[in-house]
């Protein structure tokens, strides 16, 4: 079909030339009647072409606001306060309305963590995924609905469900329509914000495994966006870890794995149970989520640090008054925290 | 991934508006948000003052007036003066004193049914709501018999039926109360069970069921004061529909034909033809009544409707952070295009 | 299918009550209709005792036992057999409320029409541009619009549009030059005489379609696959209306049922306020003058409306909403 770029990406390795996506101190908050609150705070980071970056947290560090802050997708009382979000040197937060709703979903496209919610009630499959189409190229359409059958193919749907509602389709089902529906124009980047989590084990693995074929397949970056670290471990070229709006290590994911070092990845890593191996205590996190509007003094995360005490109380005086920095402390691995 | 290095934050430099220490900012804490919601919205404390006022003017009526609403001791048709506000009919009563008669029966019928109209939608739509099973089953067929017939006509067809030829206001009043009470319960009950059937299956009222609680205690407790606003907008919406009601059927002359209402005082003003001979304040007057009644009633409401869905609110945005960096649109075709910005710029 | 087949058995249910209060009714009130008939029309009966007689099945309340009257009241519904007016002796009721209905359903009809069409569209853009022009204006407009009692905004408009004004005629429903039938003479007299009313009726009801739509969408609006559509890039239009206004006319058609309930009550007013000779001015002056063959008649024909209009807003939300069809 030469309205749509099916062209398979060369498979280029993470480093090479320019990043694809390039996030600039971009700062989103939230009106509210006490005060904004900083959902997202100062957040950079790259993308490189055919990378997998993994974006992880607990829920409300500001993740998946950030990813649809760099779709321009904050809604009020949420607002972009800041930032560069550079595409391939267009600057997204600049572009004018006809631009950006070019960009979306042929540059970029995004799959929602539930899908049953992400798709629309009243309209078939086949239907939501050749609007997206029709709406960025000349198709006529029988040839969107043509591309619409190819997209399931490769997703592995009977493509006779094209023509059945969201709510007749099962939950994995639908979670590949929705992906089906997010190559619809083989975008450079795909969002995929907690792809899995609404779904059983099986299916997760399913899922994922479809997701790395395409990927190896079609060469498009993918940002992952997870609180599960141990997925993104398996997965991912690098990854991010983000606490309370900030961005707090950053690493190859081989090198997360092997020497997490600040602690709340290190707490992170060891709250997900293996199922194979030696049983082991499970530790969780102790305390609670910061409150976005006033944050901790200092470093957000000194509550809840199990190395913040005042045996050390010169480090403790850092730790609860001097927010810590975005550091190199290995080639390329990167973390914010008074230890290092 | 390259993330750039960031300069240290000087903690002494947020921008988050700082937690008020001053007397007044302390003072202001304790006032719960919900009043200060409630009060501190323009349209909301409109409708409180016209309520207040006219609440006030029906309670302290007689000594407001000289007359009685059926002394004839003016002068025929006269446009309102200094000495009849509203001016005269064609009989020379004191349109003025029969507004102010006519507010007590009004706001009485009103209150009263809406009152009236909130126990009864309370009890029926909690039962159903809560126990659930065949109960609701019937009670929710009742309610939506009730709402499916029209409810002037039925209004009409009872009142006709009704004697309220008697003179005695208090009488009038009651039978008036039960005839919309019996009509219009229905609507709140219906919203009062299906709010009723949310809050059950929540976790906390489950929790209370397993461990015991009496039922009467898990709904005193547990349910009422999650529907606080609702029982309150209940209250409020149905007044209002009762004074209309009332007002709808002394118009059409089935009501309470022998008081002096504000709905009687219209029909009065069509039955003589002032409309035609350009006698504005016979019906201007009682109608501006109503209307402003009513309006306040829905004011109030709005205020509560505030407090309680937090997504009717429109936020304003007094921050200081929007002021050096940049504010970017973020939905197209929503809003401004920030000034000041060059295509392609870079920061 | 199942679905419809309830709603259906819910509606007939309704509509037993409806005819069952409508029988019930009269019988509660001290004394009997047919005294009361027979002393208005004492002279006739002197002449001919025997004028009644059709009359006393239906309202001589002693004349036999209340479930043979039941039956005798059923037999003649079934047959849409009213009866004779009082008022208006020997003239049958189907014939009296056969020439008020249609001015009714031409009312009617024609003011929700315009004020479904131009509330819901409000609506919608009313919710899209939060805090836009439309939005801000919605709130203090439906409020003058709830509050101000249908019959007075009714005497407003007559008084000042038609008697200090003069543009409309204030009575009547068509101009007595004119001949009823499809011709462009009456047609156009009898939109004239109709402008005012409908107006009135207008600015009575759009602000429920208003506040309605327009709450149903910001709900709607929320919505995550609202974000999922623009992240794919539709235009906006697109998503206002095929995503949006879509799936929130389902709510608003189901509203239909309390709209309609409120323009029923508006029609009888106004048509009071204008004298138009439609089924709610019919009603008032029937209970003033205890026509009661009358009055029945026209709230059965009423209620049958509002049951059927109801009845096709759900076949309609059936068709709309591809999950209702399932359920």
């Amino acid at each position: 079909m030469a309205a749509v770029d099916t062209r398979v990406r060369s498979r280029e390795t993470p480093d090479a030339g320019r990043p694809l996506l390039s996030v600039h101190e971009l700062t989103v908050d939230y009106l509210t009647p006490r005060g904004p609150a900083r959902a997202v705070d100062h957040v950079s980071f790259t993308i490189g072409p055919g990378e997998i970056l993994g974006l992880a947290g607990e829920s409300g560090c500001g993740k998946s606001t950030a990813a649809h802050a760099i779709m321009r997708l904050i809604k009020p009382p949420g607002r972009i306060t800041t930032g560069v979000v550079r595409f391939r040197d267009r600057d997204v937060m600049l572009m004018s309305e006809r631009e950006l709703l070019d960009f979306r979903w042929r540059q970029v496209s995004i799959v929602f963590q539930s899908a049953m919610n992400a798709l629309n009630p009243v309209l078939s499959i086949g239907a939501q995924i050749s609007d997206a189409i029709r709406a960025h190229t000349r198709t006529s359409r029988r040839q969107a609905w043509e591309r619409a059958t190819e997209l399931f193919e490769l997703v592995g749907i009977d493509t006779g469900r094209l023509h059945s509602f969201p709510h007749q389709l099962s939950g994995g089902m639908r979670q590949r329509a929705v992906i089906a529906m997010a190559l619809a124009l083989n975008p450079d980047l795909i969002i995929l914000d907690e792809p899995t989590t609404a779904l059983d084990v099986v299916v997760q693995r399913d899922i994922l495994q479809q997701i790395e074929e395409l990927q190896a397949r079609l060469g498009f970056s993918i940002l992952f966006i997870t609180h599960d670290l141990s997925l993104l471990v398996e997965v991912s070229t690098r990854i991010a870890v983000m606490y309370a709006g900030k961005i707090v290590e950053s690493a190859t994911a081989r090198d997360l794995f092997d020497e997490p070092l600040h602690p709340y990845t290190v707490g992170l890593m060891e709250s997900f149970p293996s199922i194979t191996g030696p049983k082991e205590r499970l530790e969780g996190i102790p305390g609670a989520p910061p409150d976005l509007i006033t944050p901790p003094r200092g470093c957000r995360f000194h509550p809840r640090c199990p190395q913040c005490s005042l045996a050390r109380p010169d480090l403790y005086q850092l730790q609860t008054e001097v927010e810590p920095v975005l550091r190199e402390v290995r080639p390329g691995h990167w973390v914010a925290c008074h230890l290092y | 991934m390259q993330p750039r290095i960031q300069t240290p934050v000087d903690p002494t430099a947020t921008a988050e508006p700082p937690v008020p220490s001053t007397a007044a900012g302390r003072a202001r804490r304790h006032v719960p948000q919900w009043l200060r919601l409630f009060v501190g919205t323009p349209l909301t404390v409109v409708g409180i003052v016209a309520f207040g006022v006219i609440a006030l003017a029906a309670v302290l009526g007689p000594i407001l007036t000289p007359y009685q609403p059926l002394d004839m001791i003016g002068p025929l048709h006269s446009p309102p003066t200094g000495a009849h506000l509203f001016g005269t009919n064609d009989v020379g009563q004191d349109l003025f004193t029969q507004a102010v008669y006519g507010a007590r029966y009004s706001l009485a019928v009103g209150l009263g049914s809406g009152v009236a109209i909130t126990v009864l939608a309370t009890i029926l739509g909690m039962t159903a709501g809560y126990v659930g099973r065949w109960v609701d089953d019937v009670l929710s067929m009742i309610m939506n018999v009730f709402l499916v017939m029209p409810q002037l006509p039925l209004l009409v067809v009872i009142a006709a039926y009704i004697p309220f030829k008697g003179g005695d206001p208090t009488g009038a009043a009651v039978v008036m109360i039960a005839v919309i009470t019996i009509t219009g319960w229905a609507w709140g009950a219906r919203v009062i069970r299906s709010q009723t059937l949310t809050l059950r299956n929540r976790d906390f009222v489950q929790a209370a069921m397993v461990a015991g609680e009496p039922t009467w205690r898990i709904i005193f407790q547990e349910v009422m004061p999650n529907m606080i606003s609702l029982l309150a907008n209940t209250v409020i919406m149905s007044s209002m529909g009762a004074i209309l009601a009332e007002a709808a059927l002394d118009y059409l002359g089935i009501g309470s034909i022998n008081q002096v209402t504000w709905g009687t005082m219209l029909n009065k003003a069509q039955a003589n033809s002032t409309l035609f001979s350009g006698e504005w304040w016979c019906f201007v007057f009682p109608g501006l009544a109503i209307a402003v009644t009513a309006m306040s009633l829905i004011l109030m409401n709005y205020g509560i409707d505030l407090v309680s869905n937090p997504r009717l609110r429109i936020i304003k945005d007094r921050s200081s952070i929007a002021g050096r960096a940049r504010l970017i649109p973020f939905m197209p075709g929503g809003h401004h295009r920030p000034r000041g910005l060059k295509r392609g710029s870079e920061s | 299918m199942s679905y419809l087949i309830r709603r259906l058995g819910f509606y007939l249910v309704a509509f037993w009550v409806a005819i069952t209060v409508n029988f019930l009714l009269p019988r509660f009130l001290p004394g009997n209709p047919i005294d009361y008939f027979m002393l208005r029309y004492q002279n006739q009966l002197a002449a001919n005792p025997h004028l009644l007689d059709s009359l006393r099945p239906a309202f001589d309340f002693k004349h036999q036992s209340l479930l043979v009257q039941y039956a005798e009241y059923l037999k003649n519904l079934a047959h849409l057999d009213f009866g004779v007016s009082y008022s208006q002796f020997p003239t049958p009721v189907n014939q009296i409320v056969g020439q008020a209905l249609p001015w009714s359903l031409f009312l009617a009809g024609l003011s929700t029409l315009l004020a479904f069409t131009i509330g819901t569209f409000l609506g919608i853009v009313a919710a899209w541009r939060r805090g836009g022009t439309v939005d801000v204006a919605v709130t203090p407009f439906t409020m003058f619009t709830q509050s101000f009692p249908a019959f007075f905004v009714a005497m407003l408009i007559l008084y000042f549009i038609g008697v200090k004004g003069g543009w409309f005629p204030i009575n009547h429903s068509y101009g007595e030059g004119t001949q009823p039938g499809p011709n462009l003479p009456f047609i156009a007299s009898a939109l004239r005489h109709a402008a005012m009313p409908v107006i009135a009726l207008l600015l009575s009801s759009v602000g429920g379609w208003l506040l309605g739509m327009r709450s149903v969408m910001i709900n709607t609006l929320s919505e995550d696959y609202i974000a999922m559509a623009q992240a794919k890039g539709l235009s906006n239009r697109r998503v206002m209306l095929l995503y949006a206004a879509r799936n929130a006319l389902l709510p608003q058609v189901t509203s239909f049922a309390i709209v309609l309930g409120y323009a029923i009550t508006s029609l009888v007013l106004i048509e009071n306020v204008f004298a138009y000779p439609g089924l709610g001015y019919l009603m008032v002056t029937s209970v003033q003058a205890t026509d009661y063959p009358l009055m029945q008649a026209i709230f059965f024909l009423l209620t049958v409306g509002m049951l059927t209009a109801n009845l096709i807003a759900d076949l309609l939300y059936a068709v709309l909403d591809p999950r209702a069809a399932r359920a």
